[in-house]
């Protein structure tokens, strides 16, 4: 399990990173956590000559309020996220997430950033951006640009990230009166990773019906995508198990569903159904007890 | 009762044996000293790695290793397989390389240029209709008059479908060796092997040197469970790369060769019919099995399970596929036996509407012998308190409302465990200090521990005092930690080793305390005489009195030795209480109950230990464990622990172990462990699934996927 | 590559390839081969090692990346010879077999008891569910948890590692 020689760079700022990027062109990957990337090298399923790692852009790393949202750095580790008491407060999808990624190795090192960017098909972190309708930004030799979630991920492992683009920021909002948010995955049993994953965000009117929903749903496409025939089901109805059910059945519509060992299109559908229920039952129970607090 | 001389000491006077001892070489592994086979470093040491051949059936037709031969810090390269040799599963050797990193050894491997011819192969074996050409001639037998004894129209009839896949042992530390020559006809090989006294001849033979000239050395092994007993092709070749080389190789499996050709445990599926009048006696048993070991063939599990079932209409087929061979897996044929019979008799309790553990209670006379039946009413009668069975069972089907489902399942189990072939030395120096030395291996079952416990009771010193050295063969030879024999084998003859250093002693003492040597005794660090404590001497004083001779006396377990020391033969019982989600299928173990009898217990705290760690292999085999091969390639899908699934902390729930100890138990002398707490889980947890759904999911691991399609969900 | 690390309170310099990983610097440098390989990557667990006292998988790290950092291995624990309570509690509560997964079981159980003195045993389970045992059945690993957690918040102050926010 030895990966193949390559030769290792320490940009000790953005610019020169994006510069050694633009250098290598295809021959060169950024390097952040390393937890998606290095496996993937170790089993010989990538091979880049050049690995230019970013964790000495310390600046990167960051946990920010700023008016109506939160500002966090790519470089930011998953850990970090997880036991933020601003996030707890301001955004707690995000330290719920962050729990549920991998385990305690894994997010001592693998950073927001790096998960987003290699946009695994089960990773958790795209579910979450998603349903919040975060901002991702990304510096380039071109300059700066703010891409919404919803148009990041593109295809399989594919993001809109250039490729000498460093994403360097995710901005997302504060969980306001009335809205509640929630993580529901299922593990994989052995890698961990999300056989299906959704993240709901739920605003209630104060009447009880659902003013917004956004549900973000990771493992069970190729790529991880907004269920909007979920949210649509949902938008204006009065948040009881009934429609909740109904809206969930939508989870998996017009997907091309995953198959692989563990679980076949048609039971990683039925998952889907299953966990979106959860995800919205949790949400709107906290959108609830949000509204009273 | 007469007394022998070797006999365990009466349970009232025993200090160490029974007790919860911690295992000695704790501090060595959790203070990261321990050094595995992995571990070993040797001056001027290269790495080996194996090239291995991607189809599951194939010739070779070509084979070039000259670009590998020319890398520069490439010391060696041989062909395993030469042209024309027939390769019969994924993974078989093909050549293998030493080179000086082990980086270069792995660019060297892909360096070698290989032509196959793929042929055609089998590597699915549940459905017979398409294993045409690949079945071996069946095995068929007859108890009794099955044919007759099914007619009667008063018999209760359970039929059903159960089975279990192949799975492979997942050592943590993978198969491999350091092998060095010491001189040109001797070798030491570091081994990772649970055979340390009985490998030697097997790197003899085909290296041309003698036995003799064969240095096997294990110091600490992380996992064998039945895999490490012979030597492999690939440790004989390291041991020919070393001589090509002139240096020492180390050759260490990979996960995912060691998933693929490092061994496994054969499948076992079968159609089951079982009758019993309607108050529960069983009366006839007919089962068609078939599985697979590989390509070697394999023998039936022993079918009815533990039950001598008076009317018996057996059927065995061996199916031939090109995966990696067989090796013993923990029980061997166990498990498949127990889950084939107890879920059978699981889903006959339900057609009667009786309680499963009262059938197995009205059937325990047909345990093979009495000590059994009696054995098993007590662990079913143990089991059932420490469950609270009779208030917590339900029939099949939890009615309960909401989608988690709650159900409790019972098996039982036997095994052997009686002792292997042992010797040992055990020296007593002039200064007191004391030896023992025995070719055995410890593979994390507690055996340098039980055997420090023996010896230190014998002489009536402390544990610190006696120094256990095992893992070499050139000490006196022990057997193959095998087959629950361990224990057994090295009590015995480490007692009788240390009572006969213990009686020379006494020899040379007794004049100097005015007694005769039987008069004597060695208690808390003394030597003294019986009813006199005040006639003593420290055991430094006493050591003294050999001048300058040590003693060294040898003790042995074979059959027939003297005085019984051990047996064979026990039950177990075990209990699963289990919360299935039915909208996900998962299956969650919310406890796993133990009961277990081994005789008399050396070290209670390495005891129950083994059934930990037994009782979570059976979790794994219940829930997670498949080896996956594709059916259009012959490739294994999963050769790594990515999806290999091993249970972690937080799949496990609660472990209970009871052991049974005492009047009837500790009399028996030592029996065997390791094995018996394996046997059971599967079937008990597969019982618990269907008493919570109410359905049978019949063929383990009982994943998600599977829990949900026997409910028609998915 | 020239890289400088302090391997339990002793700074090396060596001359590496960027794709050697952590793991085999430690044991194959280093010469401290108590971490162990299990796994073809990043999941049993057993090369965990503490880089800057954060818990880490060593396979899934290159030994560059941790030019200039403090890295702690198991055989760092014990002080003047005294085993660490931990390695102390697991002997003693029997959360070891074959051993092998010990020493990446007992780093990151030290990480554990940093972050939080006072686990619960769910807590205990999460914590420590990126490494695997074949032999023990978790059962006593989790009582050595518990059992060192009582002894370290006896005798030595708890140093926590910050978690900005």
């Amino acid at each position: 399990m030895i990966p193949q020689s390559f030769e290792y760079h320490v940009p000790r700022t953005l610019e020169e990173a994006s510069r050694l990027a633009a250098q290598f062109g295809a021959d060169g990957k950024f390097l952040a956590g390393g937890h998606s990337l290095i496996p993937m090298m170790k089993l010989r399923l990538a091979a880049p000559k050049h690995l230019i790692d970013l964790t000495c852009l310390r600046d990167l790393a960051y946990i920010r309020e700023e008016g109506e949202h939160v500002r966090i750095g790519a470089l930011t580790t998953h850990f970090r996220i997880e036991s933020s008491a601003l996030l707890k407060e301001k955004c707690p999808l995000l330290p719920e997430t962050a729990r549920e990624i991998g385990d305690v190795q894994v997010r001592n090192r693998g950073t927001i950033g790096g998960n987003l960017a290699h946009s695994d098909p089960a990773a958790d972190w795209p579910a979450a951006v998603l349903a919040l309708e975060a901002e991702l930004r990304a510096v380039s030799p071109r300059g700066e640009r703010g891409m919404a979630a919803k148009d990041f991920f593109v295809d399989l492992m594919t993001t809109a990230l250039a490729s000498d683009e460093v994403l360097v920021e995710i901005k997302v909002p504060q969980l306001g009166h009335g809205t509640g948010a929630a993580y529901a995955k299922l593990h994989h049993p052995a890698s961990g990773y999300a056989m299906v994953g959704v993240a709901a965000v739920i605003a209630l009117r104060d009447n009880g019906a659902v003013e917004r929903a956004a549900v973000g749903i990771t493992g069970v496409g190729p790529k991880a995508y907004r269920a909007f025939a979920v949210e649509t089901a949902l938008h204006g109805k009065p948040a009881t198990q009934a429609h909740l059910n109904a809206a969930a059945a939508h989870a998996a519509e017009g997907v091309d569903v995953n198959a692989d060992l563990y679980a076949s299109a048609e039971y990683r559908s039925h998952l889907a159904r299953v966990y979106t229920r959860r995800a919205l039952e949790a949400a709107v129970k906290r959108a609830r007890a949000a509204a009273t607090a | 009762m007469p007394t022998c001389k070797y006999d365990w000491p009466p349970a009232n006077e025993r200090r160490l044996i029974g007790k919860r001892i911690s295992r000695i070489d704790g501090p060595a592994k959790s203070g990261g000293r321990a050094k595995y086979t992995y571990d070993i470093n040797r001056p001027g040491m290269l790495w080996g790695k194996v090239l291995r051949c991607p189809y599951a059936h194939a010739k070779v037709k070509s084979i070039d290793i000259s670009a590998a031969n020319a890398m520069p810090g490439v010391k060696a390269v041989r062909i395993m397989a030469d042209v024309g040799k027939e390769l019969l599963w994924e993974g078989a050797e093909v050549a293998a390389v030493a080179a000086v990193s082990e980086e270069l050894a792995e660019e060297a491997v892909g360096k070698i240029k290989v032509e196959y011819e793929p042929l055609p192969f089998l590597v699915k074996e549940e459905d017979l209709s398409k294993a045409e050409g690949y079945t071996r001639p069946p095995n068929i037998r007859k108890v009794g008059d099955p044919h007759k004894a099914f007619q009667d129209p008063e018999l209760v009839v359970s039929e059903g479908y159960y089975g279990a896949p192949v799975i492979t042992h997942c050592c943590l530390e993978s198969h491999g060796n350091v092998a060095e020559w010491t001189g040109p006809q001797s070798l030491r090989v570091w081994a990772s092997t649970q055979g340390v006294s009985v490998i030697a001849g097997e790197f003899a033979e085909p290296l041309g040197i003698s036995a003799n000239n064969v240095n096997i050395i294990c110091n600490y092994i992380g996992g064998g469970f039945g895999s490490k007993f012979q030597v492999d092709p690939w440790a004989i070749e390291a041991a020919r790369l070393a001589k090509d080389a002139k240096a020492p190789v180390k050759l260490m499996l990979e996960r995912d060769e060691e998933l693929l050709v490092a061994g496994c445990r054969p499948s076992a599926f079968g159609k089951v019919r079982v009758a019993a009048q309607k108050d529960g006696t069983l009366v006839a048993w007919k089962s068609e099995v078939w599985g697979t070991a590989g390509p070697g063939g394999t023998t039936s599990p022993p079918l009815p399970y533990v039950l001598r079932i008076p009317h018996q209409d057996l059927k065995y087929t061996a199916v031939n596929t090109n995966i990696g061979p067989a090796r013993a897996w923990r029980a061997p044929n166990h498990p498949q036996a127990c889950v084939l019979t107890m879920c059978a008799l699981d889903d006959l309790a339900a057609k009667l509407g009786m309680d499963p553990l009262d059938l197995l209670m009205k059937n325990a006379d047909l345990a093979p012998n009495e000590v059994l039946a009696r054995t098993y009413r007590e662990e079913l009668q143990k089991a059932a308190e420490l469950t609270d069975w009779k208030k917590n069972w339900h029939p099949r089907g939890d009615k309960s409302p909401g989608p988690i489902k709650r159900g409790m399942g019972i098996s039982m189990h036997t095994w052997g465990g009686n002792p292997h072939n042992s010797r040992c030395t055990v020296t007593i120096q002039p200064d007191g200090s004391v030896e023992v030395k025995l070719g055995s291996q410890d593979l994390g079952t507690g055996t340098r521990t039980v055997i420090n416990i023996v010896v230190a009771e014998t002489l009536g010193l402390p544990l610190e005092a006696v120094k256990v050295s095992i893992g070499d063969n050139r000490y006196p030879p022990d057997g193959a930690s095998g087959g629950s024999t361990t224990v057994g084998g090295v009590s015995g003859s480490t007692r009788r080793g240390a009572v006969n250093a213990r009686d020379a002693l006494f020899a040379v003492v007794a004049p100097s305390l005015g007694v005769q040597p039987d008069q004597l005794e060695a208690v808390d660090g003394q030597v003294r005489v019986k009813g006199d404590p005040s006639k003593a001497l420290s055991w430094k004083q006493a050591c003294a009195k050999l001048g300058v001779r040590p003693i060294e006396a040898q003790g042995e377990q074979r059959q027939g030795a003297e005085c019984k020391l051990n047996d064979g033969g026990v039950g177990g019982v075990q209990v699963a209480d289990v919360s299935v989600d039915t909208e996900t299928g998962i299956v969650r173990i919310n406890r796993l109950t133990a009961v277990q009898d081994c005789g008399l217990i050396i070290d209670l705290k390495t005891a129950e230990s083994q059934c930990y760690g037994a009782m979570i292999m059976g979790i794994c085999y219940a829930l997670y464990e498949e080896k996956i091969v594709d059916r259009l390639t012959g490739r294994m899908l999963n050769p790594n622990m990515e999806f290999y699934k091993l249970a972690g902390i937080a799949d496990v729930g609660d472990l209970q172990v009871h052991l049974m100890t005492g009047p009837g138990y500790d009399e028996r002398g030592v029996i065997g462990l390791g094995e018996p707490p394996v046997i059971s889980p599967g079937a008990a947890i597969s019982n618990a699934v269907a008493n919570a759904i109410g359905v049978r999911v019949p063929t383990l691991p009982l994943t998600p996927d599977k829990v949900l399609a026997a409910l028609g969900k998915v | 590559m020239k890289i400088r690390m302090n391997v339990n309170g002793n700074w090396r310099e060596d001359d590496v390839e960027p794709r050697t990983l952590l793991v085999h610097y430690l044991r194959d440098v280093a010469g401290l081969t108590g971490t162990h390989v299990g796994c073809e990557t990043s999941i049993c667990g057993a090369c965990t090692v503490l880089l800057n006292q954060e818990a880490v998988k060593s396979c899934t790290v290159f030994a560059v990346q941790a030019n200039g950092a403090q890295v702690t291995t198991i055989e760092g624990l014990a002080r003047e010879g005294k085993l660490h309570p931990l390695q102390q509690s697991f002997w003693e509560e029997h959360g070891l077999q074959c051993g092998f997964c010990t020493p990446g079981m007992i780093l990151v159980a030290h990480q554990l008891l940093c972050r939080n003195p006072h686990p619960t045993q769910e807590e205990i389970r999460k914590g420590l569910e990126g490494n695997l045992c074949r032999c023990t059945g978790y059962q006593h690993i989790v009582k050595a948890v518990q059992s060192a957690a009582s002894k370290m918040s006896a005798t030595e102050p708890v140093r926590a590692v910050a978690a900005a926010g």
